[in-house]
């Protein structure tokens, strides 16, 4: 039976199954016990059709779990074929290199009934706040080592909890408590869209999705192939180094954009490392297809429409493509400098579209040990570095991006773990300078309250090599770790520190974009006034002077320093003068 | 009695709506809002009311007054400069924010612009633990030495904001004191007055936006008060709140950002006050303009409050892009949907009805000034549901052609569809837009939109409730006498209350009751003061105590309310007598998480976070409403007919008078009802009756 639907349907009913996925994830942001889903925001709800295609996806969600639970949905029904599923059963697995990127992302898929049919799936998939094993560091050597894999299974069966799984899992995690809280949440979450969706089938006399799903996917996937039509075609290449654990590491994008269809490559980028920071290629293709959608369509949905013309590819045994059973527990750093890469290459052909490079490593700092009462403490401090700034706009200061996630209060730290923070403030000529300045990044000083030695695994990019500007702006100040003690510490490591012994993180700012003799002398003041640039770096990069005493531009000193500038750089005078 | 006399006073953007209310009937006035003197058109009006009346303002019990003042200072950053202390190291709180970006896919968004520019940001050495000790005294020779510093700036405004202060208020209180006296005619505003509430950011930029709008708002309200008092007036001058209830000129003065909402507020309190009166247990109401909805959930006659909302967002209809203000306010949820509403084809070829407006200015296409988009309005005036010649009673005339110019010219093309089908189609996704924001809007609060009536007024409202009504399978519907003044009607029913806070964070079983019990004191003992100050007697004081709570690992917490005992050594509740208070709260809380999430997690510990206490006094006695003409004897008479699109099609149906319709009166739909400000829609499933006091009382036949 084919149904059509008329364009003002179509949309009455797509809002309806946009509604219902919000609620969906909405439900699991509320029910869930850990911070990391209910306040960040890590984690992901959508529906599907009978063929495992993503129709619609929450709007809240982050955009690494977004299209990795779309693509990751495939795998369970290749497990489970969805004819072999019944109502009641849920099905649950966290493969590292098939859906999310690491163990601690758990992805959670209900099969919808419909009259006694099934007729569609919910998934959703959340970051839990530990999985056993060695957790989110970079140090173990495979992904046996960094937790509890849980093969594609059924949580339940027709409605009945699977004990033996429950027990299995319960015995290989440190806080089970939570971990079924959140497993619970997600549980439900899936049944409330189930619950509505059904009601939704009713309402508009619908046997199943999927003639809507099929016009859904059909529309998204023209919208964005005409997208695609509209930005230049060609192939544009990229490449940054990075900072590696050991060793610097390579990062190289070619996107070739022909007709209606993109492909990114990144081939030449490194091979994969001996420590946990490699990244599955399902991860990367999620910040690839989120990256382009944010330059080139950021007004169209994200389904299985808007995912099918773009094709992402890397060779087997580099860092974007690793051979399992290599450790990617730090994914999401080497990830997101991947979508910085993309949105690098984008520079190319449509330079006001884009930014500068960021600080785009997440600085979520987690703190591990024992209280002075002897309880267990393991918390993520979630903070973000500076973004890149734009062709016309300042970067945005201590903004996550290209993460979607949200920063965590001090006083909620506080009052949730032994941590006393003594400093976080925006971090003074941390932001490259530019025509439009990066955003600035910040410094976090935190100390532990313990009588006991405390873990301070660290996964963060940058240290040797800061976000850089683009189209003559600087780049932002690099990463600085180290400890009231003087040591340095290295900004991949895990680190046992002594009670006494305190922290200090300054985070980089964003690069400039344009050239900073360029930015209006005024703005440079503003900034100078506000403390987050210098006097002296307003000189030496912005060629602005700064009456210091009267706090005003010394106007005929910054057009002497800005004209030798034009000299030196273009071999003649910005302004007047003989050639 | 003199007292009995109440008037309401509520400045909009366009209108400044004005009720006058004696023992037995309601007047309204409606004057142009006057936007260089705000106080002027509350003025005039209110003398213009009382003429009518034939009475002097010496016979006025008591004026409530409602002003968008304190959000427009906001909106159009037009308040008091002013300088931020925070402690050492967190001199960036209010622009660090919470580190999210409220759009994901666009690039060149912006954040709100600090209130305070990081130059004017002082950090002081100080520090509080999340315990309430003190880690680092107060640096009093600091604080006085940046004291001369903001008086040199010539800064006259200051908010205080140190971290864990909501625990321990001491060195803000300090600070505050050094400030006072050394910056002669400052104003000061605390954290740990103005939202002692745990999350910095939040509280930081509660109190920041406190101190901004606080020397506006007071020359203001107090000018308006001089003003009235020099024409005669010797009753009481009340202010209407964000949280339904009304307070003294100087409690708004001293914390004006609880003002804020306060036009919203009264309109959710217009329904709350005819759930009351009609002893409708659940009852939303949906407040249809030109720019946006808002709907509220009433339940047994209150509306539901909240703690948190957004003021001047920099993209209205994206959360996260505004200042947060912690702060009691009716919860409402608001979305793009109004008379204004553009309608337009999307890139998937769909037709998409706002969230952008028209607004008043340039318009719908049929107001003829300027406005090319086909809007909601259009639409309705092609569907038939607006008179062109009746809009506004007749006194704006709408143009048909423009509409249907503006439509063919936008969305038949592309849609693909005729002239009728398409206004049919922007009604209808208005119409959805509304019904899943409202479903959502109770589903997020643990409740089901079945069972509840839809109380509807704004200029728009009317006209579109019977059909969100069916969408959302609602039995009844009622719409208001004049439904565009149903803001300044609610004010008259708001009680004088008063909202106290306090955060301290405790495992449920280590709490000290002792401690707990003094606080409950102490925050009662504060708020009733404001009350039986103002003449309400004490034993018609209503205290509520709620607690926001969470289980041990959370980050967010839910309110629970709590009986007023909860805190006593044992309950004397006759529902559990002799109940533990651990064992009556904890019980309170699993209720509540059960009703909002289906479960509970017996495993896990019980937190408090935040105490919350509201006294209020009675409610007003408000009257019945008058009748401007004459229902006259015998059946309603249509006063003419019209075609109108229900069903998939035209059809001629009956259009009545609202002014003429007497109590009793029933009409059976599909029907058109018009008054001056409004028009209701009644679709063919609908009768109406018009109940004593003039509401319409739609009601599902089948």
């Amino acid at each position: 039976m084919s149904v059509t639907f008329d364009p003002i349907t179509l949309e009455v009913l797509w809002s309806r199954l946009i509604g219902v996925v919000e609620e969906q994830a909405r439900t699991l942001m509320r029910t869930a016990l850990s911070g990391i889903i209910s306040d960040a925001g890590d984690l992901s709800a959508g529906v599907f059709d009978l063929g495992a295609n993503m129709i619609a996806q929450a709007v809240t969600g982050t955009p690494g779990h977004i299209n990795t639970m779309a693509r990751g949905a495939r795998r369970f029904v290749e497990q489970f074929p969805v004819e072999t599923l019944a109502p009641g059963d849920v099905l649950i697995g966290n493969h590292p290199y098939e859906i999310s990127g690491h163990l601690n992302d758990i992805t959670l898929v209900t099969p919808i009934f419909h009259r006694d049919r099934v007729v569609g799936l919910f998934a959703n998939c959340c970051h839990v706040a530990d999985i056993g094993g060695r957790g989110l560091g970079t140090e173990a050597f495979d992904v046996y080592e960094e937790g509890l894999y849980i093969p594609y299974t059924k949580l339940y069966d027709r409605g009945r909890s699977n004990e033996e799984l429950v027990r299995i899992i319960r015995g290989n995690v440190r806080r089970p408590d939570l971990l079924f809280g959140d497993l619970h949440a997600m549980v439900v979450a899936n049944d409330t869209g189930v619950k509505r969706l059904a009601a939704l089938l009713d309402e508009f006399a619908l046997p199943d999705i999927e003639a809507l799903g099929r016009a859904i996917i059909e529309r998204t996937e023209a919208a964005m192939r005409q997208a695609i039509r509209e930005a230049p075609a060609g192939v544009y290449e990229h490449e940054m180094t990075v900072d590696g654990y050991d060793q610097p590491l390579t990062v190289r994008c070619r996107l070739t954009v022909r007709d209606d269809e993109v492909e990114a490559d990144f081939a030449g980028s490194s091979p994969q490392s001996r420590w946990g920071i490699n990244v599955p290629l399902g991860y990367i293709t999620a910040y690839t297809t989120y990256a382009l959608k944010t330059v080139l369509a950021p007004d169209i949905p994200n389904n299985e429409g808007s995912f099918r013309p773009i094709r992402v590819v890397a060779p087997v045994g580099s860092i974007f493509n690793p051979k399992y059973p290599a450790p990617v527990a730090a994914r999401a750093m080497i990830g997101h400098l991947g979508a910085m890469c993309v949105i690098g290459a984008l520079a190319q052909p449509m330079p006001e579209r884009v930014l500068a490079e960021g600080a785009t490593s997440l600085f979520s700092l987690t703190f591990r040990g024992e209280t002075r009462d002897g309880q267990l403490f393991n918390v993520n401090f979630m903070n973000a570095g500076g973004m890149g700034a734009r062709a016309e706009r300042d970067g945005l200061p201590a903004t996550a991006f290209p993460s979607g996630i949200r920063g965590t209060p001090v006083e909620i730290m506080e009052t949730t773990a032994p941590l006393f923070i003594r400093r976080k403030e925006l971090r003074t000529d941390s932001a490259g300078a530019g025509r439009a300045r990066g955003g600035l990044g910040q410094v976090i000083h935190a100390a532990v309250e313990t009588d006991k030695r405390w873990h301070f695994p660290c996964r963060f990019n940058r240290a040797k090599f800061p976000p850089r500007g683009l189209l003559g702006g600087g780049a932002a100040a690099p990463l600085v770790m180290r400890t009231t003690t003087g040591r340095e510490l290295h900004s991949m490591g895990y680190h046992i520190l002594e009670p006494d012994e305190e922290v200090i993180v300054e985070m980089p700012g964003g690069g400039g974009y344009g050239d900073p003799f360029e930015r209006d002398p005024e703005r440079v003041l503003r900034d100078v006034r506000d403390g987050r640039v210098s006097v002296e770096r307003a000189r030496s990069d912005y060629g602005v002077v700064i009456d210091t005493e009267r706090r005003v531009v010394d106007a005929a000193a910054t057009e002497e320093l800005r004209r030798r500038h034009g000299r030196a750089v273009h071999g003649q005078p910005t302004g007047g003068g003989t050639a | 009695m003199a007292s009995e006399l109440r008037i309401a006073s509520d400045i909009g953007g366009t209108f400044t709506d004005l009720v006058a209310a004696t023992g037995n009937a309601v007047y309204l006035e409606k004057m142009l809002t006057t936007p260089k003197d705000l106080a002027e058109a509350v003025i005039t009006g209110t003398l213009r009311v009382l003429d009518r009346l034939g009475v002097g303002l010496d016979r006025v019990g008591a004026c409530v007054h409602g002003t968008t003042l304190a959000a427009n200072t906001l909106i159009e950053r037009k308040g008091e400069p002013c300088a931020l202390l925070t402690t050492d190291g967190f001199r960036d709180i209010l622009e660090i924010g919470n580190a999210d970006r409220y759009d994901h896919y666009d690039l060149q968004i912006e954040k709100p612009e600090p209130l305070v520019p990081r130059e004017w940001r002082f950090p002081v050495r100080e520090r509080i633990r999340q315990d309430g000790t003190v880690a680092t005294p107060l640096d009093e020779p600091q604080v006085r030495e940046i004291a001369q510093r903001i008086r040199a700036l010539g800064l006259r405004a200051v908010a205080i904001a140190f971290i864990h202060a909501y625990r321990n208020a001491a060195h803000e209180q300090r600070a505050a004191e050094i400030l006072e006296a050394e910056i002669p005619g400052v104003c000061v505003s605390r954290s740990s007055e103005v939202a002692p509430e745990i999350r910095e950011y939040e509280r930081t930029s509660t109190t920041v936006a406190n101190v901004y709008v606080r020397p506006a708002v007071e020359r203001y309200l107090t000018s308006l008060r001089r003003r009235l008092v020099g024409a005669g007036f010797r009753g009481q001058f009340l202010v209407m709140l964000s949280d339904g209830g009304v307070c003294t000129v100087e409690a708004a003065a001293r914390v004006p950002i609880r003002i804020l909402e306060s036009g919203p507020a009264a309109g959710a309190l217009a329904a709350a006050h005819y759930a009351r009166a009609a002893g409708l247990p659940k009852l939303m109401s949906f407040d249809m303009g030109g720019t946006t909805a808002k709907a509220a959930v009433v339940e047994d006659g209150r509306p539901e409050r909240t703690r948190e909302f957004e003021v001047a967002r920099i993209d209205r209809f994206k959360r996260g892009s505004g200042l947060p203000v912690k702060s009691p306010v009716i919860e409402m949820i608001e979305i793009g949907a109004g008379g204004g509403s553009i309608a337009r084809v999307n890139r998937m070829g769909l037709l998409k009805v706002g969230p952008d407006s028209a607004g008043s200015d340039p318009g719908p296409a049929c107001y003829g000034i300027g406005g090319q988009m086909p809007t909601v309005t259009d639409a309705d005036l092609l569907l038939g549901y607006l008179d062109a010649d009746f809009f506004l009673g007749g006194d704006m005339r709408l143009d048909r052609d423009a509409a249907r110019a503006a439509v063919e010219k936008h969305l038949t093309g592309p849609l693909g569809v005729d002239l009728v089908t398409a206004a049919a189609g922007i009604h209808r996704v208005v119409n959805e837009n509304m019904a899943s924001a409202a479903r959502i809007h109770a589903i997020e609060r643990g409740r089901d939109v079945h069972g509840y009536s839809l109380f509807a007024f704004g200029g728009a409202g009317p006209v579109h409730a019977c059909h969100v009504a069916e969408i959302l399978g609602l039995e009844q519907v009622i719409v208001p006498p004049g439904a565009g003044v149903a803001s300044a009607f609610g004010m008259l029913a708001a009680p004088l209350s008063f909202s106290t806070v306090r955060s301290d964070t405790r495992a449920l079983d280590d709490v000290d009751w002792r401690v707990i019990r003094a606080l409950v004191d102490e925050m009662k003992r504060e708020s009733v003061t404001m009350l039986t100050d103002n003449g309400v007697p004490p034993e018609s004081i209503r205290v509520d105590l709620h607690a926001d709570m969470r289980y041990r690992g959370q980050t967010s917490e839910i309110q629970v309310s709590l009986p007023l005992d909860a805190a006593a050594e044992t309950s004397t509740s006759r529902e559990t007598p002799g109940e533990s208070p651990v064992a009556t709260i904890a019980r309170r809380f699993e209720a509540t998480y059960r009703q909002l999430y289906q479960r509970t997690n017996p495993e896990l510990g019980i937190e408090v976070v935040t105490w919350r206490l509201t006294v209020s006094g009675p409610d007003p006695a408000v009257p019945r409403w008058r009748l401007a003409g004459d229902p006259g004897a015998g059946a309603p008479v249509p006063k003419k007919r019209r075609d109108v699109f229900l069903r998939g099609a035209y059809e001629s149906v009956p259009v009545y008078d609202r002014d003429r319709l007497a109590t009793g009166a029933r009409i059976a739909g599909p029907a058109i009802v018009e008054e001056r400000e409004s028009t209701a829609v009644v679709t063919p499933g609908f009768d109406v009756r018009v109940d004593d006091s003039f509401n319409l009382v739609l009601q599902r036949t089948r």
